[in-house]
């Protein structure tokens, strides 16, 4: 077992070179740099720059230099946990990361323990009680839930905030609270906008997380020795938790690692339509104006994250899964 | 005896205004239990007094507005944070004493003198000085590491000017040869850089982290224990008090915070504010701004519909105005609709050096591009687009501008498709295929692609680059649209394999600072006309010299910059306006469209009627400082 999970590990670094290589090669693919975009947008807002300057920047930013050296330098900087720094922002890409990552993996987490506690009822329920109205109503919401898009859902939900409870819209925080420290007061008002995040995002994984589990599930109530343990006189309770779902549960366990990088980049368009302080809209942006370091060390790090992430579920998968083999 | 009680009534009150005037200054209540020397030490001797819109104010509240993102400075920050040497007037035509008294231009128009007003000081209590100004010339402009490339608008023939100290408040700037736009470049603020201008690097706190000052190791050391590479990053930090709260300012008010990771920025008053009204109370009236960075038009919208914003002056288009007029009793605010100074929301450039040898005749033949622009149903793009409320024009200057002769914003701007398809079978385009697509001389279809921008900044690209296909189809022309990122868009306008170019046309009062709307001035930057462009951008040295209209063009312009007599030279500038737009290199749409602006309804001394426009430098010359809540 040790030996198993110590080549796995080994395996990641390889894979991590690879994939900051691709990473960093996908910055680039767009035509033009960040020095063509943040012209055209100080253009674009009624500014001129000339093109003396327009070089000079390029010095500035060492965007002169050949790709190979910018990588090299960014790679190796990286080692030393220096991702570069951010040009838009002028500042450190560090900084601005671990400035929005906590309330990011708050909203995620709840977000996730939420969908967890609704769709495991409602998906067991819905598939010992197969084809029985309380199916059908949860198949119904599930697909619905599938069906709208997060953007649309969060404007919708807006709206309704805002004209019915007419709550102040946008944001995790009222803007009295958003530089205030931590209070119980300020936890209230934080928690009377989660609501918001929590379930506009919730609602997709919610819907997914319902039918997996509802098909596995059934795929397993049907097996020879399902129908053993009921001949045998066990409890329908315990036969259902004891066996098949257990069973039912090991693709998701199998993918229980994609949530890490869930955590961090899972809400992006829900975030940036709702305005959330997280770290989604950050690597939108960082993307879009070709901010090359920051979006680099994001896709790095979300990469990381999905390669930890898949070890763990490996681990975990072998630990639950008696059919799994170390060789 | 009744008359004369009046008159000593009226002298009584008259010298008692006078002495409220000159003595006795007040400050916001904030300000009265914090540890400050008193108000008239904190004045200058001759503070600015700044008459007010509407009424003298009352002074508190908290003005809460917002921004789209922590780099759309230039549209929120700028206004309020511009005190320039010498400001644009409220008219936005001329120039107001600001930060310098007053100024004076030796008569062949080589020497700019400027005097200091006495006394005014950094919002820490240290006076602002001529040393000042020399540290930001000798120590930042001059500086090749901050200042890699020295500003185009402070040079002279091809130098930098010179800078004379005469005294602590005193000191003079000389040209090699005459530049007429030098002032409105400086009411500009450097070129539009409102932020790294003259009046933002306070020497007594910025050469801490100048290495001609302390000890470069030690700096360099700082610089790294903060994460920066060199020193110079270190220093751009903290000149920018956008994100270093740190630094002094002589704005009206202050950052309290930094805006890397922030959700809100607060600004507070600067209790040195040398600025005072007619009543003499010390501006400004607001105590607080709170600027909200808000990423989602929708969410903004809704903010503004529930009361949470009391202005907005930057983000709203015309699209908006319906919904903005809708809440506007909800939301307790009124809508102004301001001047914008675009002659043109969007005009189309025709390759004027296209790879194709009979595209690139065609182009530019002028008729062909007469033709082109009578096709346009303007009044149609105005209703469908703008509501109606812009106007229908040729992508010339604004209509305020002195520089533009009666007439010609109508110039080819008439709906004439008749006229038009006849225009274009003179030019032997006449013939037709199967599909009834005019063939070019060389028996090919005439066809172009219309490649533009996707940006909301300047109108609903998308639709009118929609009219403009549909009219030129109806032309017998064969017209393809293609949408590009803005920043793609921007590369390709570099190269000569576009049809078109598309942008606004800018510039509408102030058309030559930056001339390039007038004519090809700036490679990349518009007119279809790049090789000319990187022609007068050289010197000569690169691209290919224009003939004919265009060098004239280009000749009048230097003509007019050169021009010491104010009467002759706004005589070359209408010469140089009518030739340009007679040349029509651009092909204008609808220009001018009013930009709806919100303001809380007790929110007063917001003119209702102005023009905002980037060279203005946003609101900086509509006086914000003095903005305040009726209680």
């Amino acid at each position: 077992m040790l030996n198993y999970i110590l080549r796995q590990t080994l395996m990641m670094i390889p894979t991590l070179i690879v994939i900051s290589i691709i990473a960093f090669a996908i910055i680039q693919l767009p035509p033009g740099d960040f020095l063509s975009t943040y012209v055209s947008q100080l253009t674009a807002s009624g500014a001129d720059v000339d093109d003396a300057t327009i070089q000079a920047l390029n010095r500035r930013y060492g965007l002169d230099q050949p790709i190979y050296v910018q990588y090299i330098k960014w790679v190796t900087g990286m080692l030393r946990g220096d991702f570069g720094q951010s040009f838009e922002w002028n500042r450190p890409v560090n900084t601005l990361i671990w400035s929005r990552l906590g309330l990011t993996v708050l909203v995620s987490s709840v977000t996730m323990i939420v969908t967890w506690l609704i769709a495991f009822p409602i998906g067991v329920y819905s598939a010992t009680h197969q084809y029985s109205i309380g199916d059908y109503l949860a198949t119904f919401f599930a697909f619905v839930g599938v069906a709208i898009p997060n953007f649309m859902l969060a404007l919708v939900l807006m709206w309704i905030a805002f004209s019915v409870f007419g709550q102040s819209v946008g944001g995790l925080f009222s803007p009295e609270f958003i530089d205030a420290p931590w209070s119980w007061a300020r936890v209230w008002d934080m928690l009377k906008r989660l609501w918001i995040p929590v379930l506009v995002i919730g609602t997709a994984g919610t819907a997914g997380l319902i039918r997996t589990l509802r098909a596995n599930l059934l795929d397993e109530l049907g097996k020879p020795y399902v129908v053993t343990a009921r001949a045998k006189g066990v409890s329908e309770r315990r036969l259902l938790f004891k066996y098949p779902l257990r069973v039912a549960l090991i693709p998701f366990v199998s993918t229980v690692g994609w949530m890490l990088p869930q955590l961090i980049s899972g809400e992006t368009i829900t975030a940036v339509v709702l305005n959330l302080p997280t770290t989604g809209p950050l690597l939108l942006r960082a993307l879009q104006s070709q901010d090359m370091y920051l979006a680099g060390s994001f896709i790095m790090m979300l990469s990381a994250l999905t390669v930890l992430g898949t070890l763990i579920s490996d681990i975990i998968l072998a630990l639950v899964d008696p059919t799994i083999r170390y060789e | 005896m009744k008359r004369l009680t009046k008159l000593v009534l009226a002298a009584l009150v008259i010298s008692l205004m006078m002495v409220g005037t000159v003595f006795a200054y007040q400050q916001a209540p904030m300000l009265d239990n914090m540890d400050l020397p008193p108000i008239e030490e904190r004045l200058p001797e001759n503070p600015m007094v700044l008459p007010v819109f509407e009424a003298i104010g009352q002074y508190g509240g908290t003005l809460r507005m917002s921004m789209k993102d922590p780099f759309s400075t230039g549209a929120v920050h700028s206004g309020f944070f511009s005190e320039p040497l010498v400001k644009w007037d409220p008219t936005g035509t001329g120039f107001e004493a600001n930060l310098a008294e007053k100024w004076e231009v030796s008569e062949d128009g080589l020497v700019y003198r400027f005097y200091l007003r006495k006394g005014v000081k950094w919002s820490d209590g240290v006076p602002l000085t001529t040393e000042d100004i020399e540290f930001w010339y000798y120590d930042n402009l001059l500086n090749t590491d901050l200042t890699p490339a020295f500003p185009v608008w402070l040079s002279s023939g091809g130098e930098p000017v010179e800078l004379h100290i005469i005294d602590d408040y005193t000191f003079e700037f000389r040209l090699k040869e005459p530049n007429a736009v030098f002032i409105d470049n400086l009411a500009f603020q450097a070129g539009g850089a409102a932020f790294h201008s003259i009046m933002t690097v306070p020497k007594h706190y910025l050469k801490n982290f100048h290495p001609d000052y302390v000890d470069p190791d030690e700096l360099l050391a700082k610089a790294q224990a903060d994460g920066f590479d060199t020193w110079y990053d270190y220093y751009y930090e903290k000149r920018d008090f956008r994100i270093n709260p740190d630094i002094p300012v002589l704005t009206a008010w202050k950052p309290e915070s930094g805006l890397v990771g922030r959700e809100i920025q607060y600004w507070t008053r600067n209790p040195y504010y040398w600025k005072v009204d007619e009543a003499g109370n010390q501006l400004p009236y607001i105590d607080r701004v709170a600027v909200r960075i808000v990423g989602e038009r929708e969410i903004l919208n809704m903010m503004i519909a529930n009361g949470e914003i009391d202005l907005d002056f930057a983000n709203m288009t015309l699209p908006d105005y319906p919904f903005l007029k809708e809440h506007e009793e909800s939301g307790g605010y009124r809508v102004l609709l301001w001047k914008s100074a675009f002659g043109s929301q969007l005009q189309l450039f025709p390759n004027l050096f296209h790879q194709d040898p009979v595209m690139r005749e065609l182009f530019n033949n002028r008729d062909f591009r007469i033709a082109l622009s009578l096709a346009i149903n303007r009044e149609e793009i105005n209703e469908f687009c703008f509501l109606g409320l812009a106007t229908p024009r040729a992508a010339v200057i604004s209509n305020v501008s002195p520089y533009l002769r009666p007439g010609l914003d109508q110039l080819y701007a008439e709906y004439d498709p008749a006229k038009a398809n006849a225009m274009l079978d003179e030019l032997g385009l006449d013939k037709r295929n199967a599909a009834g697509i005019r063939l070019r001389p060389d028996g090919k279809p005439l066809q172009f692609v219309i490649e533009y921008p996707m940006t909301s900044e300047f109108g609903p690209y998308d639709d009118i680059i929609d009219f403009v296909a549909g009219y030129w189809r109806d032309l017998g022309i064969d017209v393809a649209v293609k949408p590009l990122g803005i920043s793609i868009h921007f590369d390709r306008s570099y190269t000569t394999e576009m049809d078109f170019t598309v942008w606004a046309d800018g510039r509408g009062l102030h058309p030559f600072i930056q001339p390039s709307y007038v004519f090809p001035a700036e490679p990349g930057r518009s007119n279809g006309a790049l090789e000319y462009a990187r022609w007068w951008n050289t010197g000569g040295k690169e691209g290919i010299k224009p003939e004919g209209d265009i060098l004239r063009m280009m000749e009048l312009y230097q003509e007019f910059v050169k021009e010491p007599d104010p009467d002759v030279r706004l005589e070359i500038g209408r010469d140089l306006i009518e030739l340009s737009a007679r040349t029509i290199l651009g092909i204008g749409t609808v220009g001018l469209a009013p930009i709806p602006v919100v303001a809380k309804d007790n929110l007063r001394n917001v003119p209702e009627d102005a023009t905002r426009d980037w060279v203005l430098v946003m609101i900086g010359h509509l006086r914000p400082e003095q903005y305040f809540f009726a209680q």
